[in-house]
């Protein structure tokens, strides 16, 4: 087999997992402190707080989840976490800088070190590009970091057959599209995955690869992720910490287990009662 | 109003009363060097107010069958053979598709990501206004109104007035994919074709999702073929699962059967794969 992500992790970056380069890698990789965004209404002056007052924060090596209602702001965070969206207003630190404070060229530079795999799979890769191309355009970006690694091996790692290299977005299934997302996402070899349902259109026994991915390219090159999910199975399985969020607010959080065995909000209780699967459960 | 289209061969008169019924449905797609077998024999069938769950792998053909029903493929993949037929008239087969105005008004689809069912360019109100006023052409302005907000309360969404007046980029994901299966369920059609229409919900909402179904089917007798990887949801929700693995049906049945004493090697893998709340949840940093 060609290189693997652990090998390559390893092996082609030479720093040690947990202590990435750049800020003595000892401060959380993410800090957000009481946080608020607002968006604009649609057709009237009236903002509303999407993201009301939040803090997380993320330590090197750490999977950190998030769940809540549909609409409550997960994603407004994601995208102020990572620059790439509204910032608003408190506390916003990536890899020890104030994100506010970075100039585009440093924010560039940070870029490669955050990556995201967003909600919609297919509405993220461009549908000109084949998987090929739209890999060939990122290594030139960044030929060093991007050279554990070939196209074969990589997509290999995301259990994709090599020959999708040549087939174009509308010619993937689902599920492919997203594997390719993910891929695109690791082989830069960030420091903070940010993945936003990256597995929500796996069947489960991919599901069960792609996590464990994850997981290593955390175990090896200390990535750690925030990891946006509706299935509280997959955060429970692949994530230390969890912040359930309802209505812009965070409402509970807290170590997995104890979050999800003894649920203190009312909200967190109810997401658990609603798990599907009532029927499977009584038969077993 | 359009014609009903015409076939060349009459539909047979139907002694099942399926209200889909896909028999031995060969897909396949050019690409520069070869062509590929999308689906290779697929046989399934929907009765009025049944729901069927379609499970299987990641590239197994799910979302090839569920576009050839509403004869939306992609460009370079084409129906080699077999029939699909809806309520007894041939809608699909060799040489026969492309778009169907009939069809649109029986069907609707949710298509898998939400930006697929969505133009980006336009106001939900204006989406679900024109999918309401294709349907019925003389429907009055109050009740494209009434009936989109309806719509959008069914599907749990507590300001239709702000997600009416939005683009589908201001939305969150869930909210675009419950704009999409409003579209789909609008104006009350007899099949309903649902693929990985619940991935981007909460479950508390995805419940509220599958009791509308529910709704629909007790109520209006709707057929569903209803896509998904979650056979959480697929053991809840559908009365029959088919399973695809390589563009084939490997095991079908109804649910609990095949849920529980699963035939096909492929389901069982996938049955093991299921992460469960208690055991499964092998976590290293615990
Ligand atoms: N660009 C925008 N303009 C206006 N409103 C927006 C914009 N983006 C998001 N919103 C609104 O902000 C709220 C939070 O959206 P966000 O996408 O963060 O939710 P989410 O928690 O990710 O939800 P989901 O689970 O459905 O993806 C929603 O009501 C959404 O409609
Ligand atoms: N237009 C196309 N040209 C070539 N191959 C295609 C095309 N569309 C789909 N395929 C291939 O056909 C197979 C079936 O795709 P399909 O989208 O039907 O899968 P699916 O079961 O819906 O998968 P998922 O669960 O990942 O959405 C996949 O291997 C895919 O790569
Ligand atoms: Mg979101
Ligand atoms: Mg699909």
């Amino acid at each position: 087999m060609a290189n693997t992500l652990e090998q390559g992790t390893a092996a082609g970056s030479g720093r040690r997992p947990g202590t990435p380069p750049g800020d003595g890698g000892t401060g959380p990789v993410l800090e957000i402190t009481d946080l608020v965004i607002e968006h604009r209404r649609e057709r009237s002056r009236e903002m509303f707080r999407a993201v009301d007052g939040v803090s997380l924060a993320i330590g090197a090596g750490e999977t950190v989840g998030v769940v809540g209602e549909s609409g409550s702001g997960k994603t407004t965070l994601a995208m102020a976490a990572t620059g790439l969206g509204a910032t608003g207003s408190g506390g916003l630190r990536l890899l020890g800088r104030d994100l506010r404070a970075l100039r585009s060229r440093e924010l560039r530079a940070l870029r490669p070190e955050v990556q995201v795999v967003f909600q919609d799979p297919h509405g993220s890769l461009d549908p000109r590009q084949s998987v090929r191309s739209g890999l060939r355009e990122l290594r030139g970006l960044q030929p060093e970091r991007t050279s554990w690694i070939d196209d074969e091996a990589l997509l290999e790692q995301v259990r994709l057959a090599p020959e999708l290299l040549d087939r174009y977005p509308h010619q993937l299934s689902g599920g492919q599209a997203q594997r390719v997302c993910i891929a695109r996402a690791l082989v830069m070899r960030p420091r903070l995955i940010v993945a936003d349902e990256p597995t929500s259109g796996l069947d489960v026994s991919v599901q069960a690869d792609v996590l464990e991915l994850l997981r290593a390219s955390q175990r090896t090159a200390g990535a750690s992720m925030l990891f946006i999910s509706h299935d509280l199975a997959v955060v429970r399985s692949i994530c230390q910490q969890v912040h359930v969020m309802f209505r812009g607010k965070v409402v509970e959080s807290g170590p997995v287990d104890q979050v999800f065995t003894d649920p203190q909000d009312p909200y967190t209780r109810r997401l658990i009662e609603a798990m599907p699967g009532a029927r499977w459960r009584a038969r077993r | 109003m359009a014609a009903e289209p015409t076939f060349e061969t009459a539909p047979a008169a139907r002694p099942d009363g399926d209200l889909l019924a896909v028999r031995d449905l060969t897909a396949t797609a050019a690409l520069a060097d070869r062509s590929l077998t999308l689906l290779d024999g697929v046989s399934i069938a929907i009765a009025p107010g049944e729901v069927l769950g379609v499970v299987g792998e990641s590239g197994s053909g799910k979302t090839t069958l569920a576009r050839a029903v509403v004869g939306l493929l992609e460009r370079n993949v084409s129906i080699a053979g077999g029939a699909i037929e809806l309520a007894g008239e041939t809608i699909v087969a060799p040489g026969v598709g492309a778009t169907d105005q009939a069809r649109g008004r029986r069907v609707g689809m949710v298509f898998q990501g939400a930006s697929r069912s969505l133009n980006p360019l336009i106001r939900v109100r204006r989406q679900l206004a024109e999918v309401l006023r294709r349907h019925e052409p003389g429907i009055s302005r109050d009740d494209v109104t009434r009936r989109s907000e309806d719509v959008l309360r069914e599907m749990r969404i507590e300001d239709p007035d702000r997600v009416l007046d939005s683009y589908p980029h201001q939305l969150s994901g869930g909210l675009r994919q419950r704009v999409a299966i409003a579209l789909a369920v609008v104006t009350r059609p007899s099949l309903v074709i649902a693929d990985e229409c619940t991935t981007a919900l909460d479950v508390t909402t995805q419940a509220e999702v599958v009791r509308l179904f529910r709704t629909l089917i007790d109520d209006l007798g709707l057929g569903l073929l209803f896509v998904t990887h979650d056979l959480m949801l697929a053991s809840d929700l559908c009365d029959r699962i088919v399973v695809m693995s390589q563009g084939r049906v490997v095991e079908s049945g109804p649910t609990a059967e095949v849920l529980d004493r699963p035939q096909d090697p492929y389901t069982r893998r996938l049955l093991a794969a299921v992460p469960t709340w208690t055991e499964g949840v092998e976590n290293p940093h615990a």
